[in-house]
């Protein structure tokens, strides 16, 4: 555990921003960027004290606080509660009922 | 002599206007003239209805008062909370134009019980941050000093009640955020148990540990106002098929029964915390003890405690994030020519400021490949373990007690700058979402004019007893519907 989180600290901080942005799909301008390589580190190497508690593997995630178990409803359609226009009111390329989106592909 | 609108809590403005429903128009009149005064100092709201359209609502309430819980009730509304009509930012430039095509349930409870929206309040951008300077428009102010923050990320809310600009407030809470400008306001806050209070038409910033929760000047208040937000939605596929009981009825009952409560203090949270904190705390901690039954008990690996909660966090926000693309909503931009990625990238650069983009993509990172295991399910992991603790210190304990923040409200800019400052200051608060138990904060006094609080934590669903022990410390003490003159 401490060998990877050794991996992320030593790897060029400019190249984990780079990594980043393309995970996220967001851009930082140079001051940001400057900032942010004062902060990763710091960020990074403080959520490394969990590496300091004991037998922590003994412990199964806790993804929900409660014991109650996941509650779906029946699998059978619904009166829609909202008009397909009202649910489209934001997005202002509609047309025909449809939300245009860029292209996937681009030439 | 005239009646005093802007102080009085909601439980006697609500008999006034069962006896006189025309006095509903004077006080939102009254209400209406202070936030004209104050608000251009304070700066609470992003959004203000109008006067008119509050006086029209006003006037169709009191014909028919004896229907409505809250009728005519004032109640200032975090910008992450959806109401239909009725703009709903975030604090954010990606949502600066989105008008909600619904109500969050939260608002039509409060609408049914006969409640006026008053506005939409600051707040941290996507509720990120801890003093509402991450706000995209601007800074909300102390109004205790106007050099200060009033704490976050619901600090619209919060000063909006301390500047008597409203007589309630809705606040939500990932890892403190009702609780710290709570304390730093002299006002009371509420984090209810996760699930007790539906989260349909929240924001989402981190689903497993957010929660909506009441904000006012006094516990009375305090349990009224969950009344009515509190209880199962099937919209919400997280709140709990639990019946919710009378909490006004229940905290008179306690309140004549006198128990004798177990209090745990966090001593280490205790000496962890600034001199005026601790002074304040120990003072309202001789109150307390004096009565009930208290000893101290530490917290176990305090600075993990903060490291999990922001692993988890962020870890969300990157998920519930991914949904601003500027297509169905938020800001847009032109599709002419260009690939996905371009027109989502400039979207989301434009739309998020800084600390939002750092934690998606820290959120991002902790769960890429490789890295899943070794940030986010050790968090994961770690938040069983505090949930166990603590389940056990709830064997022995009614209730658990520390300062709501180790820090007086700072000035504007003082912890901004300094992230990690910022994250370790809601040490104390960040325990109750982590393992999803109810927290209180309660005012306990003031250090060289600075408000500190107590926060209080039980057990799931035990708010009747944290709205108990919070109207011992408000009688004892005195600290009930405090409004701040708002000095500049």
């Amino acid at each position: 555990m401490v060998g990877v989180c050794f991996a992320v600290m030593s790897r060029n901080v400019e190249e984990l921003i780079d990594y980043l942005e393309r995970l996220v799909l967001v851009k930082f301008s140079s001051d940001e960027r400057a900032k942010l390589a004062q902060e990763l580190p710091k960020i990074l190497e403080f959520f490394r004290a969990l590496d300091q508690v004991k037998e922590l593997e003994r412990y199964e995630p806790l993804f929900y606080v409660h014991d109650v178990p996941g509650r779906v409803r029946d699998d059978e359609p619904e009166e829609p509660w909202m008009k397909h226009e009202d649910l489209a009111m934001n997005a202002e390329l509609v047309g025909e009922g449809y939300v245009k989106a860029p292209r996937t592909v681009v030439e | 002599m005239a009646m005093d609108w802007i102080r009085q809590p909601a439980y006697r403005l609500v008999e006034l206007f069962r006896s006189d429903p025309s006095k509903i128009v004077d006080y939102v009149d009254s209400v209406y003239d202070r936030i004209q005064r104050v608000e251009p100092l304070v700066k609470a709201f992003i959004t203000i209805r109008s006067r008119e359209e509050l006086l029209e609502e006003a006037q169709r309430i009191a014909k028919n008062v004896d229907s409505y819980v809250l009728p005519g009730i004032l109640v200032a509304v975090k910008d992450n909370i959806s109401t239909r009509g009725i703009r709903t930012t975030c604090a954010s430039r990606m949502l600066e134009n989105y008008v909600p095509p619904y109500d969050a349930t939260v608002i039509e409870r409060l609408k049914r019980a006969g409640a006026l929206i008053l506005g939409k309040t600051n707040m941290d951008e996507f509720a990120m941050g801890s003093t509402t300077e991450t706000s995209a428009f601007f800074p909300t102010k102390n109004p205790w000093d106007l050099s200060r923050v009033p704490g976050g990320s619901s600090g619209g809310s919060a000063a909006a009640l301390a500047a008597g600009e409203a007589t309630l407030a809705l606040g939500s809470d990932t890892g403190g955020s009702i609780r710290n400008p709570a304390a730093f306001t002299a006002t009371y806050g509420l984090k209810p148990t996760y699930g007790l209070v539906s989260r349909f038409g929240l924001i989402a910033y981190a689903s497993s540990l957010d929660q909506i929760g009441p904000m006012a000047r006094c516990v009375e208040d305090l349990a009224l106002l969950l009344q009515v937000i509190a209880g199962f939605d099937p919209r919400d596929a997280t709140s709990l098929p639990v019946a919710v009981p009378n909490y006004l009825e229940e905290l008179n009952r306690l309140w004549h029964e006198e128990p004798r409560l177990r209090i745990a203090v966090l001593r280490s949270l205790v000496e962890v915390s600034e001199e005026g904190v601790r002074k304040v705390f120990e003072d309202a901690l001789n109150k307390l003890c004096s009565r009930h039954e208290c000893e101290d008990v530490e917290v176990p690996y305090r600075d993990q405690i903060v490291a999990a909660y922001y692993i988890v966090a962020m870890a969300e926000a990157s998920s519930n994030l991914a949904r601003y693309d500027g297509v169905r909503y938020g800001l847009k931009t032109s599709f002419e020519g260009r690939s996905w990625i371009d027109v989502y990238t400039e979207v989301r650069t434009k739309g998020f400021g800084y600390e939002v983009r750092k934690r998606i993509a820290l959120g991002a990172f902790v769960l890429s490949a490789g890295y899943r295991d070794a940030y986010y399910l050790k968090a994961l992991r770690f938040r069983r373990l505090l949930k166990e603790y603590f389940d056990g210190l709830y064997k022995r304990f009614d209730i658990v007690v520390s300062p709501t923040m180790p820090i007086l409200p700072p000035r504007l800019g003082e912890l901004v700058s300094d992230p990690l400052r910022m994250y370790m200051a809601d040490i104390n608060t960040v325990i109750a979402n982590l393992i999803g138990c109810p927290a209180i904060s309660i005012p306990i006094g003031f250090y060289n004019g600075l408000p500190v609080g107590l926060q209080a934590m039980s057990k799931p669903l035990n708010e009747v007893t944290l709205l108990y022990l919070g109207k011992e410390l408000q009688e004892s003490l005195g600290y009930a519907n405090l409004v701040s003159e708002v000095i500049r």
